[in-house]
């Protein structure tokens, strides 16, 4: 099945790829997007529930992540992942970091 | 149902918010019932079908989004598949949103059990423009495809057919076993191997899986016949962890969705529309920063408006009825039956299916069309405040209709912790019952600005609970992570089918409790308890409260049904005009005691079964005390000051 092999396998390209932090050049939090704003994610910083969660509903290294709307004063964002939408709490998409698209 | 009567046993597995609940309506239709997974808070609902002399017992599980135990939904999920084996799993999967339910029915591949897709909501994913090729999509993953559109009914048929087919042999699925990374798969071969001749209820490659995630309650299971494995299983998850910087669990998702990716990339394809549809234009306002409140706004305000006007009406003519059954004369054992049993009976009938009915019918279409979630996404930065966060607003706004269901709801909070704090200020909100008591006290004999001041006051009183439960109340809290599934026209046949089997649950749960309630106060007004119990508690309601002596009885009577409290003083006195038996601060203090004094006695039971006695004696006891001294200092207030 062409479709379940075409993936990279263990090298030393990948090791350490995830390990953007904060302070990087265009690593931010996903809270400080503005909608309309897109990214893609570099890591998790939260407790295993959490990143789990994330996880599951599709939010993993690399996916890209669209900003649909923020609710101000410190609200929620709702987000575009994987073709759905998400309703992500500040405190959670404070823990979110991702790599911001130019433009 | 009685296990083993069906000659099929499906169950129905999915994503939340997918059409599930539709499929499953149209497949039992109004034979279902709805109850609880043994020893555990998670709803069970089940129903049965005859189809061509088959006996078909369908069980719905919960709305998941995995199978790792994040929650006891998913557990609940997976242990009914590895224990009860179903005969057949349908897997239903939203077609809009392909590649997030991917991720799941690769999860369910990987228990090697017998599995259909029902790619759901064709409709509403052609009208996106997304068209899904379901013969390669089902050659990819190696079981059936059949393509559904839940609400109406369609594929439905095609898709019991092939249970059926399958049931027997005759079409085989054959799951098929998405490869992982090779640093993966050998050591998932490993643990595999260690597995061997463990007797588990899991498919050995599946249990490999879920140890390398590290899922407590695999490694329980494993850990009492083979503490090696998860030894090794721990081993290998930390070299993975090393290999990718990642959490090895987190690992294992992120190539479950590069899988799903992958295959939707192949079977679908998205032709852009041009406009937005009208649906997508009402969304853009649901959220509006502004505009969202004001709708919000609106629909909640003609949500209470038509409730009580339409329950109003609804319960007049309800208890007109009634009462034309009354005998006029009777002795006095048969008054005591009368009074205790059938009119609890009625006074349940009366209450609950005005007002609960209208409220679970709205409910259930602003629930179906999917605009719940979005309230609770405008809402969020309120309910922070008390600790809580957006999900919170459900049972808080099921409160208003009835306390009951409300409570029942807080299991959508995500920890024990939340659930607690939720259930707890839900018992501050006052249900319709105590909406009447308001209105039939003060807003008829007072004045309307004193009853809506009233229901600020507890408004503000749920709030400060909030905050005062986030203090108290010990455990973990997590935020908001809440998928926002498409807004759309709900669909009558689930409304309808929905708001039967909720109504029908709340009656069978409340209507013991009314008739029991009632003839225990019938049969202490018979053995004249009524005086004693005045002077007993004269200290609290006469004196410290400023009521009369008869409140103590009514407040006793308010225990059962709340809306009592106003319903007995006609009764005892005779006469309709309450303005002659309380002064307006009396009806005031009465009505805001009313209010908050105690959970009536189906809340209780209902917290008692959610959170166990100890905690709903805590909750009864601090709310009693609560109200009490409340009430009595604002007795003072209003006479000091003589503001009425």
């Amino acid at each position: 099945m062409r479709l379940f092999t075409s993936r990279p396998s263990e090298s030393g390209s990948k090791r350490g790829r995830h390990r953007h932090r904060h302070g990087q050049a265009g690593i931010v939090s996903l809270s400080t997007l503005k909608p309309g704003q897109t990214g893609s994610i570099c890591a998790v910083e939260a407790n295993s529930k959490v990143t789990q969660r994330l996880a599951d509903l599709g939010l993993t290294p690399d996916t890209s992540i669209l900003v649909v709307k923020a609710v101000p004063f410190n609200g929620p964002v709702e987000v575009a992942v994987r073709g759905s939408r998400l309703a992500v709490g500040k405190e959670i998409a404070k823990c979110i970091l991702v790599k911001m698209n130019e433009g | 149902m009685e296990k083993g009567s069906a000659d099929l046993v499906i169950a129905l597995a999915g994503n939340a918010n997918v059409g599930k609940s539709a499929i499953f309506n149209c497949l039992t239709g109004m034979h279902q019932h709805v109850g609880n997974w043994p020893g555990k808070t998670v709803e069970r609902a089940e129903g049965s079908l005859q189809f061509k002399g088959f006996n078909i017992e369908v069980v719905d599980l919960p709305g998941i989004y995995s199978f790792s135990t994040f929650s006891l939904e998913e557990l609940v999920s997976r242990e009914y598949i590895a224990f009860e084996k179903p005969d057949v799993v349908i897997n239903v999967v939203d077609s809009c949103v392909l590649e997030r339910n991917l991720f799941f029915t690769l999860q369910l591949l990987e228990m090697q059990v017998p599995v259909i897709i029902a790619l759901n909501q064709a409709d509403l994913a052609k009208a996106k423009g997304i068209i899904i090729d379901e013969k390669r999509l089902g050659e990819f993953l190696g079981v059936p495809v059949v393509p559904t559109v839940g609400i109406k009914g369609v594929g439905v048929y095609e898709l019991v057919e092939h249970a059926i087919n399958m049931s027997q042999g005759k079409i085989q699925g054959k799951p098929k076993e998405i490869p992982y990374g090779k640093e993966i798969e050998e050591r998932v071969e490993q643990l595999e191997a260690l597995l061997h001749g463990v007797k588990l209820p899991y498919h050995p490659r599946f249990a490999a899986l879920k140890l390398l995630e590290g899922d407590d309650e695999i490694k329980k299971a494993v850990q009492e016949v083979n503490d090696h494995a998860v030894a090794a299983s721990k081993n290998f998850a930390w070299e993975i962890e090393k290999i990718h910087g990642e959490p090895c669990s987190v690992v294992l998702s992120s190539e479950r969705y590069a899988v799903a990716n992958r295959i939707t990339k192949e079977v679908q394809c998205t032709a852009p529309l041009g406009k937005q549809t009208l649906v997508e234009r009402v969304d853009e306002l649901a959220t509006h920063r502004i505009f969202g409140y004001v709708l919000m706004l609106l629909i909640m305000f003609s949500v209470f408006l038509a409730i009580l006007w339409l329950g109003g009406l609804a319960s007049k003519a309800m208890a007109d009825f009634f009462n034309i059954f009354k005998p006029q004369s009777m002795g006095a054992a048969e008054s005591v039956l009368w009074e205790g049993v059938v009119g609890g009976f009625v006074a349940a009938v009366t209450l609950v299916l005005p007002y609960v009915l209208p409220f679970y019918l709205l409910l259930t279409v602003l629930e179906d069309s999917g605009y719940l979630p979005r309230a609770a996404f405008l809402l969020d930065n309120l309910m922070h405040k008390m600790g809580l966060h957006g999900k919170a607003i459900i049972p808080i706004i099921l409160g208003y209709g009835c306390n009951v269901p409300a409570c029942y709801s807080c299991r959508i909070m995500e920890t024990q912790r939340d659930r607690l704090t939720a259930a707890f200020v839900v018992t501050f909100v006052p249900c319709t019952a105590r909406i009447i008591v308001v209105l039939g006290l003060v807003a008829a004999f007072v004045n309307l600005q004193w009853a809506f001041a009233l229901l600020l006051i507890d408004l503000a009183i749920v709030f400060l609970m909030g905050r005062l439960a986030f203090k108290a109340i010990p455990g973990e809290s997590m935020g908001m992570i809440m998928e926002l599934p498409s807004l759309r026209a709900p669909s009558k046949r689930v409304v309808l089918a929905q708001t039967w089997t909720r109504v029908r649950s709340i009656l069978t749960r409340v209507f013991p409790i009314y008739m029991i309630g009632g003839l225990i106060l019938a049969l202490m007004q018979f053995a004249g308890l009524f005086k004693p119990i005045e002077t007993l508690l004269a200290p609290v309601t006469v004196s410290w409260l400023g009521l009369p002596a008869i409140a103590s009885v009514l407040l006793l009577f308010g225990v059962v049904r709340k809306e009592l409290v106003v319903i007995m003083p006609a009764i005892l006195f005779g006469t309709a005009n309450l303005a002659e038996v309380f002064t307006p601060a009396q009806m005031i203090v009465l009505a805001f005691v009313t209010m908050i004094y105690v959970p009536c006695v189906a809340t209780f039971f209902m917290l008692k079964k959610e959170f166990g006695w100890k905690t709903t004696l805590y909750i009864t006891v601090f709310e009693v005390a609560f109200a009490v001294a409340l009430g009595g200092a604002f007795f003072r207030l209003l006479s000091v000051f003589e503001i009425v």
